[in-house]
């Protein structure tokens, strides 16, 4: 299996090189630039514009730029953010650890949740159970999370006054675990409802097919008990789709989650991409986009890695 | 099991019910409550740097005010004031001012600050190897002398007149601290966690993206202050912020047009405020094809519905703009006689400049199409229904005025409408400083060719009468005189229209009421030490 990983960590390479050189072609391509910010800034001397071009590099060819910013790479640095100044790594590593805790709280929730919940619901098909959740789901999935996430706040945060409105940690308060929770209820709910209502219609579905199964019929006739035969020998089948589904998310847990952050005020990496990505931030952009493919392999290699573990008539060389 | 489960989503939707039954009526009081002496506002974005003259947001000037004090200020009434210095005087030419610098002053550190801080200030905003993009005027400098440790001597190029709401004002840094530092460090943000300050406030802490905190300097050596810590926290989303106004987690904040009908939650713990900004939203015309023609640009300026816009869109947070100095302000021309809002007169004037309609109802002149596409930032959901607004009004008499929104980068950049040959508007607000320079907006000389060249003049206006009162604006050394140059530049601005303004805002502003001391003015507030949380 080792050499299997290898070989696919030596194909990736060559792949992520293609993904640097179009995203940075396209990113040049793209209308604007860095100083476009600074032209809608009465503040800034007109003067000023032309040093800053020079100065960024901007006047050089877009490939004269890709390969310098790639021959810095390699020597293990990724740049300089244009508007901050700051080296990139460090504006990643400031957000980084956040987004991991909103988006790992989200997955709880929606693993936690969504696969118990479609196993209930397969098990019960065409129940008033059913009915009602996969209702609710629909209708969850359907929901945009900017409104989902301000009524949420309006209710719980507003009007109630449980759970406080933004942030993620009081600015009246020292920062405690207690408080990193309670500033996380929201966001992380309102962020995991998406896939909770989606891969719980998936595992729903994956039941479903599974449990018509003639070894589903045979473990039944042995007498087993129907927790026994569903839990033991249908989950692990029905969850190789849920598996692929998750390891393409895996980038999105770099990525943060735009939407929710904004709304929540949450400090992560959605609110940088975005804001790199109006302003033009190359290096920030570059940086993000990169780990985002690195991470996208990692997640299908993952994913097919764990397809080993669920079906042994699965095996790489 | 299904009697169970329907007694449980019963019972949840019952206390569902209760809930919203009890949202009617409560308003809780906020889950912490605020300590005493913490002053909290909201700032919508982090701060890119707070190193001086290399931010680019606006939201850098609360931060950086705090920390900073410059030569003189601007006061609440509009009037310069010494800080740093105690006096200054300018010589006959226009030429030459100099400073006396308060012996009291001192960095954060303990160590006085002397003319040379105000000599290595020169060298540093002048320096062409740092990423610096606030250096208005400072071309202009031809010397900084030091007389003694307490006198500097600024010698200009030329009569400067913009001086002291440029170079005066700017940011002074600390000469023993950044001679020490690279040019690399200073670049890429080595200041913003190692800042010798000269303001009443130093930066405890910046967590980016959550909040900056400030506690008073321990070597402040103007007026004592009285608030024990201010903290800016970064809330992006509009209704967010007004949110976490409503729950008391704020002492101040802006409240958006849209969430103007709660506004009445915050009565009992908030004053509401209504004072005039210096931005004005304007929608500028690329002149291109027939933009080219002044009558073009006057049927347009009748065309738009300001008024509807103001009272409509805006709710009345905002008044109606003919020119681009702040209404009541002392450059303000108030014999404007701006054009009514008539698409009669509109049409009419379209009409004798040869336009007939054609197919589709819309006009045509010469087989050619008046199209002018409205462009406006995505961002900003008011732009985007003024917008809209104006669309509609000038497709009532014929002009084809699709709105296209996009993200600014695209609307300034290189490949945006500006640079695309074609007749386009472009609508975005703008800001109007405290001296009110209009050379780099519409003096011909800073007409926008692409997108690194020199200027603002992003419409391309070029009339030799307003080249030459620009440049008397910022030359001529009475302030009585430069006066009469700008109410001649807005009565050009009425006659040519080189721009369409709409309007200046004027947004709701609530502070708690336990805040005293505090004022809004059109470029500011009353200074930090005058306010206090009782």
């Amino acid at each position: 299996m080792w050499r299997y990983v290898v070989q696919r960590i030596l194909e990736a390479i060559p792949l992520l090189f293609l993904v640097t050189l179009v995203t940075y072609f396209l990113m040049n391509l793209t209308p604007g630039g860095p100083l476009s910010l600074y032209m809608h800034n009465p503040k800034v001397a007109p003067q000023t514009l032309h040093v800053l071009a020079l100065q960024m590099g901007l006047t050089k060819p877009w490939y004269v730029r890709y390969f310098l910013w790639l021959w810095s790479l390699l020597h293990g640095n990724w740049g300089y953010s244009y508007f901050s100044g700051q080296p990139v790594l460090a504006l990643i590593g400031q957000r980084l650890p956040n987004t991991l805790i909103l988006m790992g709280s989200s997955f709880m929730i929606s693993l936690g949740i969504g696969i118990p919940l479609g196993i209930y619901v397969a098990t019960h098909q065409y129940s008033l159970q059913d009915h009602v959740f996969s209702f609710a789901s629909f209708f969850a999935w359907a929901m945009p999370s900017f409104f989902f996430g301000l009524l949420l706040q309006t209710v719980f945060a507003v009007k109630l006054g449980w759970l406080p409105v933004s942030g993620m940690y009081s600015v009246y308060q020292p920062p405690s675990l207690g408080q990193l929770l309670q500033h996380l209820i929201l966001p992380a709910f309102v962020l995991g409802l998406g896939s909770l209502a989606g891969w719980s219609r998936y595992m729903r579905s994956g039941i479903l097919e599974v449990i018509r199964q003639d070894y589903i019929r045979t473990a039944r006739a042995k007498g087993l008990s129907e927790r026994k035969v569903i839990w033991k020998h249908a989950l692990k089948n029905a969850l190789l789709p849920i598996v692929t589904i998750i390891g393409l998310d895996l980038p999105g847990f770099f990525g943060g989650a735009v939407i929710t952050e904004q709304i929540f005020a949450w400090p992560g990496m959605g609110r940088l991409f975005l804001s790199s990505l109006n302003e033009r931030d190359y290096p920030v952009q570059m940086a993000g986009l990169l780990i985002g493919a690195i991470l996208l392999v990692v997640g299908n290699l993952l994913a097919d890695l764990t397809y080993s573990l669920l079906d042994p008539r699965i095996q790489y060389r | 099991m299904q009697r169970k489960l329907i007694s449980i989503v019963a019972g949840a939707l019952s206390l569902g019910l209760a809930g919203s039954g009890a949202l009617v009526s409560a308003f809780r009081a906020p889950a912490v409550a605020a300590p005493s002496g913490t002053l909290v506002q909201a700032l919508s974005q982090n701060p890119d740097t707070l190193t001086p003259a290399m931010g680019s947001l606006l939201v850098d000037d609360g931060p950086m005010g705090l920390m900073n004090a410059s030569l003189i200020r601007l006061n609440q009434h509009d009037k310069w004031v010494g800080e740093v210095a105690t006096s200054w005087k300018v010589s006959s030419n226009g030429l030459q001012y100099t400073f006396q610098l308060n012996p009291k002053a001192k960095w954060s550190d303990g160590r006085p600050l002397t003319a040379q801080d105000l000599i290595y200030s020169w060298h540093y905003y002048t320096n062409p190897k740092l990423h610096l993009t606030y250096t208005t005027g400072w071309n202009y400098v031809k010397n900084v002398t030091a007389p003694n440790p307490h006198t500097v001597v600024y010698t200009m190029t030329r009569p400067y007149a913009p001086f002291k709401s440029t170079i005066a004002s700017a940011d002074i840094v600390p000469a023993h601290v950044f001679s020490k530092w690279t040019v690399s460090q200073l670049n890429h943000g080595y200041y913003n966690t190692h800042a010798v300050v000269n303001g009443p406030y130093i930066l405890q802490k910046w967590v980016p993206d959550q909040s900056l905190t400030f506690v008073p300097n321990p070597n402040w050596w103007g007026q004592p202050v009285h608030i024990k810590k201010i903290v800016f926290t970064v809330i992006p989303n509009q209704t967010t912020q007004f949110n976490n106004l409503v729950t008391g987690q704020l002492t101040m904040g802006s409240i958006p047009p849209q969430d103007l009908a709660q506004v009445s939650q915050l009565k009992p713990h908030f004053n509401i405020i209504r004072p005039l900004s210096a931005v004005y939203n304007q929608i500028t015309p690329i002149e291109v094809g027939f933009l080219k023609n002044v009558a073009v640009r006057q049927a347009l300026d009748y065309a738009t519905p300001r008024q509807q816009i103001v009272k409509y869109i805006l709710k009345n947070q905002a008044v109606t703009a003919f020119g681009d100095q702040v209404p009541g302000g002392y450059f303000y021309n108030p014999h404007l006689k701006p054009r009514p809002y008539s698409l009669t007169k509109a049409a009419a004037l379209l009409k004798s400049q040869g336009f007939k309609k054609g197919a589709g109802g819309w006009l045509y002149k010469n087989g050619k199409q008046l199209d002018i596409p409205i462009w406006t930032g995505s961002t900003v959901a008011t732009d985007v229904s003024i917008a809209q607004a104006v669309s509609q009004a000038w497709q009532k008499i014929g002009i084809h005025a699709p709105v296209h929104t996009a993200g600014w980068a695209f609307v300034f950049g290189g490949k945006g409408p500006q640079f695309n040959g074609k007749m386009e508007a472009l609508l975005f607000g703008w800001g109007q400083g405290v001296f009110p320079d209009d050379t780099i907006d519409f003096n011909s000389k800073y007409i926008v060719t692409s997108p690194t060249s020199p200027g603002e003049n992003v419409e391309r206006y070029n009339n030799p009468l307003m080249n030459k009162l620009t440049v008397e604006g910022t030359t001529l050394a009475s302030r009585k005189a430069r006066r009469q140059v700008y109410w001649k530049i807005q009565q050009l601005e009425i006659q040519t229209v080189p721009i369409i303004f709409l309007y200046w805002q004027k947004s709701d502003f609530a502070y708690a009421k336990n805040l005293h001391g505090y004022q809004q003015t059109v470029f500011g507030t009353t200074p930090v030490w005058d306010w206090s949380l009782r």
